[in-house]
């Protein structure tokens, strides 16, 4: 064992301020205290020092908490997400809803005697056939008493146009021709005076084109789109014409005339009775499926 | 069995079990301000650098390979945030210099936290402090506020103990020395 030098001695201490001195040194570092008063000053000022510096530093900074949820700002929240997010949806969902019977409510409110709103009109001109056809799907059998089975049907007439190869200057090029068809003849079953009420199942199907469908019984089975219709088309019948290849320069021989494009033609209207003739010359008697023929052009 | 159980703490928040993550945080949470308030010297500023020192660590916590305690890991990148943020203030400092000698600006006033210094050896032992330089003080902070080892400090600041030691014996000298001029001034004036 080697007496420490004062220079090593404070080399000591420090290192055993640090807890770095080995025990063969901290046996020199106490043997050379237990002699040299200087060397012992120094270690009880350094002592002194450090316990200061940790009071004043745990002084100043002990008093002072942290204040902020760190763990809460930090960690991730993918739940409260998917949660905000449910709740959004939800919220939207029962906004909707609401809506929706908000509108519900409207529209009941609104007054059942204003006009059922018709189906549009079949154009002549997109569609050359117009057909009475329901307006409802019949999906219940309705049964109501006779007396009153009226209803009105406005027939426009289907005209062919002949061309006039004698014409004159000045003269008309077509010949308006009205197109006879025919009528069938009435069902004992629609004429039956005694039924007093009938049981009416409209067929679910289309009515087939070109003709004027009058539902099964007697009464008020004329649809009322097929009444506002504007024309009525028959199928065509074949009119005896001239071939077009002696006159090239004329049109198709046989051509439609939309009279709804001419307000002032003369049109023609019917009364649908159970059991009355329509006059002057056909009756019209309800049946299963019946045509309608423009024979009321005057 | 702590360093069991926060090893396998970490190994939750690795997988993203956010239960864990937000225990590991309520765990250290303290000692990571208090580092924080320690390096910096402002407690709002120290909530800043905690949060912050948090999420760096929560998306570096893939970089953990548990070879040093998961608290010194936490430490090195908490005086990280703390370091980049006293750069911020020297810079704000000096900006603030040159304010001052184009007359332009306020003069600072005392913090609040200088009130809680009583005596004037304390404040005297405080200047002293805050006048070490961030190499010497941090080793200082460390050791006597945050009672790290050497080998500790030596991981946290990432150098070897040696130069810890040397920084530690170097910064009490200054200290020693500078209190010992105060205490001979004060009597001196008295």
């Amino acid at each position: 064992m080697t007496p420490l030098t004062h220079e090593q001695a404070r080399r000591f201490i420090q290192l055993a301020a640090d807890q770095l001195l080995e025990a063969e040194q901290q046996r020199d570092l106490t043997e050379h205290l237990a002699h040299c008063a200087e060397c012992q000053a120094y270690a009880t000022e350094l002592t002194g020092l450090e316990q200061n510096i940790k009071n004043i530093l745990h002084e100043r900074w002990d008093a002072l908490p942290l204040t902020k949820d760190i763990a809460r700002q930090v960690a991730p929240r993918p739940n409260r997400m998917a949660v905000g997010w449910a709740w959004s949806l939800a919220r939207a969902g029962l906004f909707m809803t609401a809506l929706l019977i908000a509108v519900r409510l409207f529209l009941w409110q609104i007054p059942q005697d204003t006009p059922p709103l018709s189906s549009p009109a079949p154009s002549t001109q997109s569609s050359p056939t117009p057909s009475l056809e329901p307006t409802a799907t019949p999906s219940a059998t309705a049964t109501f008493t006779l007396p009153t089975p009226t209803a009105t049907m406005r027939i426009l007439p289907r005209i062919t146009l002949i061309p006039n190869r004698t014409r004159a200057p000045g003269t008309a090029i077509y010949t308006p021709v009205l197109l006879p068809t025919e009528v069938p003849p009435p069902t004992e079953r629609s004429t039956s005076p005694e039924r007093e009420t009938s049981t009416v199942v409209p067929p679910p199907t289309a009515v087939p084109a070109s003709t004027t469908t009058v539902m099964p019984t007697s009464t008020t089975t004329v649809m009322p789109t097929a009444v506002s219709a504007t024309s009525t088309s028959v199928p065509p019948t074949p009119v005896p014409t001239n071939p077009p290849t002696e006159y090239p320069f004329y049109p198709t021989p046989v051509e439609t005339l939309d009279l709804t494009a001419y307000p002032g033609l003369p049109t023609a209207s019917a009364t649908l009775l159970a059991t009355e003739t329509i006059e002057p010359t056909e009756t019209i008697t309800p049946s299963e499926t019946s045509t309608a023929s423009p024979l009321l052009w005057p | 069995m702590e360093h069991q159980n926060t090893a396998a703490l970490v190994e939750l928040c690795r997988t993203g079990d956010q239960i864990a993550i937000e225990r590991l945080v309520r765990t250290h949470q303290s000692a990571v301000h208090r580092l924080a308030l320690s390096v910096l010297d402002d407690p709002s500023e120290a909530e800043e650098a905690t949060q912050d020192a948090f999420v760096a660590a929560l998306k570096a916590l893939e970089s953990y390979r548990q070879e040093a305690a998961f608290t010194t890991w936490l430490y090195a990148i908490t005086l990280n945030v703390c370091r980049g943020r006293l750069r911020q203030r020297r810079m704000r400092e000096r900006v603030v210099m040159v304010q001052k000698w184009f007359g332009v600006g306020s003069s600072a006033s005392p913090s609040p936290e200088g009130a809680a210094i009583t005596t004037e050896r304390d404040s005297a032992l405080w200047q002293a402090i805050q006048n070490l330089g961030e190499k010497h003080r941090l080793p200082i902070i460390l050791r006597y506020y945050h009672d790290l080892s050497v080998t500790e400090i030596a991981q946290t600041l990432d150098i070897n103990e040696g130069t810890v030691h040397s920084r530690l014996n170097t910064a009490r000298e200054q200290l020693r020395v500078r209190l010992k001029t105060h205490d001979v001034l004060g009597r001196r004036l008295i």
